[in-house]
């Protein structure tokens, strides 16, 4: 359990700035996610908190200690990369006992932590086998356990899913999850994928080259995004243009909308309206829409399984709403959209 | 995994095509046996008219093979010259160039494409040029005639072979191997000697391989440079057949020649076999 912060942290390579002025604070046994774009620091940034890089200005401190001169084998925190890593020429087992080994264990408290850790990542009947001989998934357990076997005060976990199938992906991400409470590791997990920056995360922190553009919780996050990119970048299907007209009122193209107070935004001021697709409800008669009645035509449906997504053409603008596909409305024809004024989110320009 | 039968898959022709190539290379290697067992052995007799048995008894000196292993031959003392110098070229040679290959693998600088063509230019230039050039410069540093003149001469035509092959298996070994060691807590000699070693191994067996056969064979560096106070198995052998006749004797010693790299390549075609492929 250890607080990690990021200080005034600055990375350039030559004449290119990979990360700027970060300022950022894990809190003990917190799982971050650093979520952003390929190419915008997160790899980075988990390899100056390893000690993997050097950070060209500002400090890493560890539970209030500053590491930023230490050298990485004394830093204590883990590692799982991308495609593993596992040692080729040594088997499941050697590979876990590594961390212990090279720091000389004895021989005894090696195998009793061995067998903790095949008991953690459920590999018992593939101790013996080399690398080559396993699977995606099982690869990355074992990688996972070799880095858990040193007890790191730190877990780092560079998109440690991307090779792996979609089902596999989604039983990882219970596995990495349920471990991590259960040993309530600081987690700091680097990814491009927003959902499973949503799934795992306690708070994601988005970065855009090489910048802090938003930390929040992901229903947070997901809800209240803090500019244009973070919401572009979280999938928000409707963003139109807008006036506060009062606070509590704004003029769109489909009329005036009732919305919270906004207390950022000044009166008149243009806004960006930010419609997430399922706080959208849909009703058959105008009666029954309880906040606004917007009238709008199915023109387009796509029928996702679990969901069901339509366009709506309200006067000139597109909508998209989602909603559960309990029940399917046809195309063409005429319904009402109801917004709640809390599922409204303003963005200021 | 089953290993399919040769037969199950060639057909006639590439059967007999694979005979012919061993014949081919191993043809010359009879005559040279049978020479080695004679004592007359004249043209146009297909096989010696007198065999070295025979006259065992009636010879004064020793012949043929008994004079290949008794101490006038000089042949021990040639074969343990040529294992030192060409084990202590080898590890020289591998202390050198694994730095070099790690370097030339994985950074960029300026003036690196001159460096890899010096680096092959003792493949380009004759050896008598290398070696007489090394021998005026020797002879002032006093290392004309010892082990470790010829010793560093020998390396001249095998770092090119070393780098290059070395470099090859580094630019397949991704960083990612190494700095993962380090973030379990290993030391840099720790890394280097339980992951990046173990995992260029086949490239590292591949390259001591090559040097240690080109050591053994090299004629004209260890001539010059040795200034015949310290002879090898090849500068044994040409001054057996210098005078342009071959008897059993010298067929003898030729085949003591081929000895050290056949020995060391079934030692180390089985170490490959097992190291390269146990966990690939």
């Amino acid at each position: 359990m250890t607080k990690v912060h990021l200080s005034g942290v600055r990375k350039s390579f030559g004449s290119f700035t990979a990360i700027e002025h970060l300022e950022l604070t894990i809190e003990s046994g917190e799982f971050v996610v650093l979520l952003g774009p390929s190419g915008c620091g997160k790899t980075t940034m988990l390899r100056m908190i390893a000690g993997l890089e050097e950070p060209s200005a500002g400090s890493i401190l560890l539970d209030g200690a500053d590491v930023s001169n230490t050298p990485v084998q004394e830093r204590n925190v883990g590692m799982v990369f991308q495609r593993a890593a596992l040692f080729p020429h040594m088997t499941v087992e050697k590979n876990i006992l590594f961390g212990l080994s090279v720091r000389g264990r004895p021989r005894g408290e090696m195998r009793e932590k061995l067998e903790e850790m095949l008991e953690i990542v459920q590999l018992h009947d593939f101790r013996h086998r080399f690398p080559a001989q396993l699977s995606g998934g099982q690869m990355q357990r074992v990688a996972i356990a070799r880095t858990l076997i040193t007890e790191p005060s730190v877990l780092m976990m560079d998109e440690p899913l991307a090779g792996l199938d979609t089902k596999l992906r989604a039983t990882m991400r219970r596995f990495i999850r349920d471990v991590q409470k259960r040993l309530r590791l600081t987690t700091i997990f680097v990814t491009h994928d927003q959902a499973e920056a949503m799934e795992l995360a306690d708070r994601i922190a988005v970065i855009f080259d090489g910048r802090l553009a938003q930390y929040a919780p992901p229903d947070l996050l997901y809800k209240r995004p803090s500019c244009m990119a973070v919401a572009d970048f979280m999938g928000v299907s409707n963003i139109f243009p807008g006036t506060l007209v009062a606070k509590n009122r704004v003029e769109s193209a489909f009329g005036q909308l009732r919305v919270d107070e906004q207390p950022r935004c000044p009166l008149g001021a243009t806004v960006s309206l930010m419609l997430r697709a399922e706080a959208i409800d849909l009703h058959e008669h105008k009666e029954d829409t309880r906040f606004q009645a917007i009238e709008g035509r199915i023109v387009e449906r796509d029928f996702l399984g679990a969901s069901v997504v339509y366009t709506l053409e309200c006067g000139a603008t597109r909508i998209a709403v989602s909603e559960p596909s309990r029940r399917l409305l046809d195309v063409g024809r005429t319904v009402w959209l109801d917004i709640a004024p809390e599922s409204v989110w303003l963005l200021s320009h | 995994m089953r290993r399919p039968r040769l037969t199950d898959r060639l057909s006639p022709f590439q059967r007999f095509y694979l005979l012919a190539m061993a014949a081919f290379i191993l043809g010359p290697f009879l005559p040279l046996i049978i020479q080695s067992l004679a004592f007359r052995w004249a043209w146009p007799d297909l096989l010696p008219s007198e065999w070295w048995l025979e006259q065992r008894e009636r010879s004064i000196g020793p012949l043929a093979w008994d004079y290949v292993f008794s101490p006038y031959s000089r042949v021990l003392e040639a074969t343990v010259n040529t294992v030192i110098i060409g084990a202590a070229a080898t590890i020289l040679c591998l202390a050198i160039c694994l730095p070099a290959a790690r370097v030339l693998a994985r950074e960029r600088f300026r003036g690196k494409s001159a460096v890899e063509f010096f680096l092959s230019l003792p493949l380009i230039l004759p050896e008598a040029a290398i070696g007489i050039t090394l021998l005026m410069v020797f002879i002032g540093l006093g290392l004309a005639g010892s082990y470790a003149g010829i010793i560093i001469a020998h390396l001249i035509p095998t770092i090119p072979y070393m780098v290059r092959t070395l470099t090859a298996v580094y630019q397949g070994l991704g960083t990612e191997f190494e700095e993962q060691a380090m973030v379990l807590g290993a030391s840099r000699l720790q890394v280097f000697l339980r992951v990046t070693l173990p995992m260029l191994m086949p490239g590292v067996v591949a390259g001591a391989l090559f040097t240690f056969l080109v050591s053994t064979n090299i004629f004209l560096l260890t001539f010059l440079l040795g200034q015949g106070r310290i002879i090898t198995l090849p500068t044994l052998l040409f001054s057996k057949v210098s005078g342009g006749t071959i008897d059993a004797s010298a067929a003898g010693i030729t085949v003591i020649a081929t000895l050290p790299g056949i020995v060391l390549l079934l030692l180390t075609e089985r170490f490959i076999r097992q190291k390269a492929f146990d966990g690939y």
